[in-house]
């Protein structure tokens, strides 16, 4: 059969599966939030103080915010984004193992949010945030 | 011995409905599948085919282009995460990662990026045949939606695809597993 490998530098990619996946998740965020009160990217500009074009650029699903745009779009939306660092090794073998456990990542806004990772990797085998508006976004980080 | 009766007629009948499958139009050329590496934890649930076209402007123009919108990811990462979410499986916003072009009677379907528009349609439940691929700022500025449109509609009548070559009057929802 005919096939094509669609494929990016490593590192590269890396970057931009964390900044889409993040994209989608701020937009899914803003989905949620709007159905516990409505609530505008005008009016989201106006508490920023910026022009409503750059709020929607914002929110394209692949802009490369900065920590801090993030942060700032989260406020203006009562939002709190969490991020979770995922070891991909054993600490016992060095290596990548396969991760059993599902990670859950997109958590509806207003539900508590449970980060599921196998008790042989890691120091802790699940984390609990606290119950309120939280959107969490998982960060894969390679050694 | 048994003796088969072959008329210059029935040979036409057994030409004219022998079609192939997917995979049989991917081994002879016709498509390509494109495909993804992916984590432990990822499955294929969805096949993206494309036509040769396609595959030479995602992996050539695409690959050099740069976004309109500086603040976005390049082109070719826009591609790779749109093809990603859908190989795997994940949920696509309907009107906006992909919709049903108007009118709605020609089961064209669009995947949409902040730069890029593919054209193409769904053969079966999870599977996608993009026929052609452009800029979106190329797209709207030339209004080529039309012709991208009626490209799909001809290439889907000439392709010798088992029937039914396609979802007729499938919807956004029936065409993708959510």
């Amino acid at each position: 059969m005919t096939s094509f490998r669609f494929e990016l530098d490593p590192k590269e990619e890396a970057a931009a599966t964390f900044v889409s996946e993040t994209g989608r998740d701020l937009q899914q965020a803003l989905i949620d939030r709007k159905q516990i009160r409505k609530l505008t990217q005008q009016e989201m500009a106006g508490t920023l103080g910026v022009g409503r074009s750059r709020v929607n650029r914002c929110f394209s699903g692949f802009a490369n915010l900065s920590l801090a745009s993030l942060a700032e779009l989260c406020w203006a939306m009562d939002v709190k984004p969490h991020i979770v660092f995922e070891q991909l090794l054993d600490p016992k073998i060095g290596n990548h193992v396969p991760v059993p456990a599902a990670v859950v990542r997109n958590i509806a806004v207003g539900q508590p949010t449970i980060v599921a990772a196998p008790a042989n990797i890691g120091s802790s085998a699940y984390t609990r945030s606290p119950t309120s508006f939280t959107s969490t976004t998982t960060v894969t980080v390679s050694r | 011995m048994a003796h088969v009766a072959t008329t210059p007629t029935t040979c036409l009948i057994f030409l004219l409905t022998y079609m192939a499958t997917l995979d049989e139009l991917c081994q002879k050329g016709a498509l390509v599948r494109i495909e993804l590496a992916l984590s432990p934890r990822e499955f294929e649930d969805r096949v993206f085919y494309a036509y040769p076209d396609f595959r030479d402007w995602l992996f050539g123009p695409v690959k050099k282009a740069k976004p309109l919108d500086r603040f976005n990811l390049a082109p070719r990462f826009q591609a790779h995460a749109l093809l990603h979410d859908f190989v795997v499986g994940k949920p696509l916003r309907v009107g906006r990662a992909f919709k049903r072009m108007r009118p709605h009677e020609h089961d064209v379907f669009e995947l949409v990026t902040p730069d890029l528009r593919i054209f193409g349609w769904f053969p079966k439940k999870d599977a996608f045949i993009a026929v052609a691929g452009d800029f979106m700022e190329k797209t709207h500025g030339h209004d080529l939606y039309e012709g991208y449109r009626n490209k799909v509609v001809r290439e889907r009548e000439r392709i010798e695809l088992d029937e039914p070559k396609w979802l007729l009057g499938a919807s956004e929802d029936d065409v993708i597993s959510f």
